[in-house]
């Protein structure tokens, strides 16, 4: 019953959190409008990319024009979203400041303050257009309602499992590095990579993207199971893996904290 | 006298060397940023070598297979110099904190200080990662290195680093009006990475489009220099560049002159 309550705490506090971001973000509101307008410059780019793939190419053997541009919806999505949660900048900030202090005296878990409080909000207008692709190339496929479900049910754990990356990197970063700069020079490499289908890398790449820096389990999985390419088979795989995973970096994160020194440093 | 010299150039020289030597405190990232611009590139090459082999051919629009490696690997070492969206950055922070009036009044012409600072970035870019990937793309590569095209290729990005600096520093004086222009400056970026070149070579685009493309400021960016040094060019397309870009910056020039003696009006000393 206590763990239930602590969860409860804990998505509260997550939600007030973002609440204070959003309301922060909302009262600019022609600059809200603004950003959505601007963020539509992204998908538009991959439409363009794809599109002129597939104009002058027989493009990627296996993938069509809309299965490409899901991908590439999912993995704009999946890059708005991963800074939108954790702000690597932020988190630095809040470390090396001692602002983090403010947050341990509060009545849920560390892991829980550090997705509350360092978001970046703006990140969420991306998402949104990104979204608006993905549900456009998801309109020319065909489908089930089993597809859309199983689809959801992987990105989400896919992203919870990226963002928990993302934060062990960051505190990695600013273990030995007291800065964030090499964290976003290595979460847009790994987006990069992860905008074409994992099966272009090979074996050695699929595994690599998928088990040791999974952000398959975010981007290409949920397209293929969305296409039908595989089917409840591989998306029970993919809920154990992804299970195992966020244990795994659950652990990692909090020894990790372990270290952090209160008061500047 | 003093203000006569440093107007005349040795105080842009001083902020440039200041920002050159500053950036030495950052060696890990620098690393960081050299490794992504080695290792990014990598999934493009992948990606065209896969469909130039699906499609069954070595030349897609005139772009030779051969070329996929050296044009990724080039446009990714170019991409850490330009476009300079670094000064529309400085001028949002400049006029966001106020800190203009602290530059306005120093015997400084602002917007070529902004220009030799972030002059220092890019030389310090230009030193430490794209010449150090252009040397592995040639030992990799091996491609026939002419003296001219040589020569000319760190022209060509000089060139690109003062068209894109014009065209960042016009949005940079928006944030008079708007204070933050990041979404502009970010939107921007992503029409220079499609229609510049970064993400498929222009030649890749359907004839009509790629004619367009070359007339615009885009095209300079990342194509012209690349396709300059690799040997993709025609002499006749590389002087017919380099003047399209030389009339872009004086069209660039004039309209920031405008820009800024409007926005200067705009500005407050303390911030917004």
């Amino acid at each position: 019953m206590k763990l239930i309550d602590n969860f409860l705490d804990g998505l509260h506090a997550v939600y007030l959190g973002q609440l204070f971001g959003w309301k922060s973000f909302l009262y600019y509101r022609l600059q809200f409008i603004f950003y959505l307008i601007y963020a539509a410059a992204a998908p538009l780019a991959s439409f363009l990319f794809i599109y002129v793939i597939y104009h002058v190419t027989v493009g990627i053997p296996g993938w069509s024009f809309y299965q490409l541009l899901f991908l590439s919806g999912m993995v704009g999505m999946l890059s708005a979203l991963v800074p939108y949660i954790c702000s690597s900048s932020g988190m630095v900030n809040g470390l090396r400041y001692g602002y983090f202090d403010l947050y341990l005296t509060r009545p849920y878990s560390a892991f829980t303050a550090l997705m509350a409080n360092f978001s970046d909000t703006t990140g969420m207008m991306y998402v949104v257009d990104q979204l608006a692709l993905v549900i456009y190339a998801g309109a020319h496929l065909t489908v089930t309602a089993l597809g859309v479900i199983m689809t959801a049910i992987t990105f989400i754990l896919g992203t919870i499992l990226v963002v928990m990356l993302f934060q062990i990197i960051i505190l990695f970063s600013y273990r030995v590095l007291r800065s964030s700069g090499v964290v976003n020079n290595f979460f847009n490499t790994l987006t990069t990579f992860a905008g074409y289908p994992l099966s272009l890398y090979g074996f050695t790449g699929t595994v690599f993207l998928t088990l040791v820096v999974p952000i398959g389990f975010a981007t290409y999985y949920p397209t293929e199971l969305f296409s039908g390419k595989v089917g409840v088979a591989a998306f029970l795989y993919a809920l154990v893996f992804s299970a195992i995973l966020i244990f795994v970096f659950y652990k990692i994160i909090s020894v990790k904290l372990r270290g952090y020194v209160s008061a500047m440093g | 006298m003093q203000r006569r010299d440093d107007l005349l150039g040795n105080g842009y020289l001083a902020v440039l060397r200041t920002t050159f030597i500053s950036d030495f405190g950052y060696r890990i990232e620098t690393l960081a940023r050299l490794a992504r611009r080695l290792i990014a590139p990598i999934a493009s090459v992948i990606l065209w070598t896969i469909i130039y082999a699906a499609s069954n051919t070595t030349t897609i629009n005139g772009f030779p297979r051969a070329d996929i490696f050296i044009y990724f690997f080039l446009v990714s070492a170019i991409g850490s110099v330009i476009p300079n969206a670094n000064i529309s950055n400085s001028m949002q922070y400049d006029i966001q904190s106020g800190n203009v009036a602290t530059y306005l009044i120093k015997p400084f012409i602002y917007p070529l200080a902004l220009i030799a600072e972030t002059g220092g970035d890019a030389l310090y870019e230009f030193t430490f990662i794209t010449l150090p990937i252009f040397f592995v793309a040639c030992a990799t590569v091996g491609f026939n290195l002419v003296l001219l095209r040589v020569a000319l290729f760190p022209i060509e990005i000089l060139l690109g680093f003062l068209m894109t600096s014009l065209i960042y520093f016009m949005i940079g004086c928006l944030a008079a009006y708007v204070i933050n222009i990041s979404g502009i400056s970010n939107t921007l970026l992503w029409v220079f990475n499609v229609l510049g070149g970064r993400l498929i070579p222009l030649t890749l685009f359907p004839a009509g489009i790629a004619s367009v493309l070359t007339i615009l400021p885009f095209a300079s960016i990342y194509y012209l220099p690349v396709a300059t040094i690799s040997g993709l060019a025609s002499w006749s397309y590389i002087t017919n560049g380099i003047l399209y870009m030389l009339g872009w910056i004086a069209v660039f020039f004039l309209a920031s002159l405008l820009v800024w003696r409007v926005s200067k009006k705009k500005i407050l000393a303390a911030g917004g």
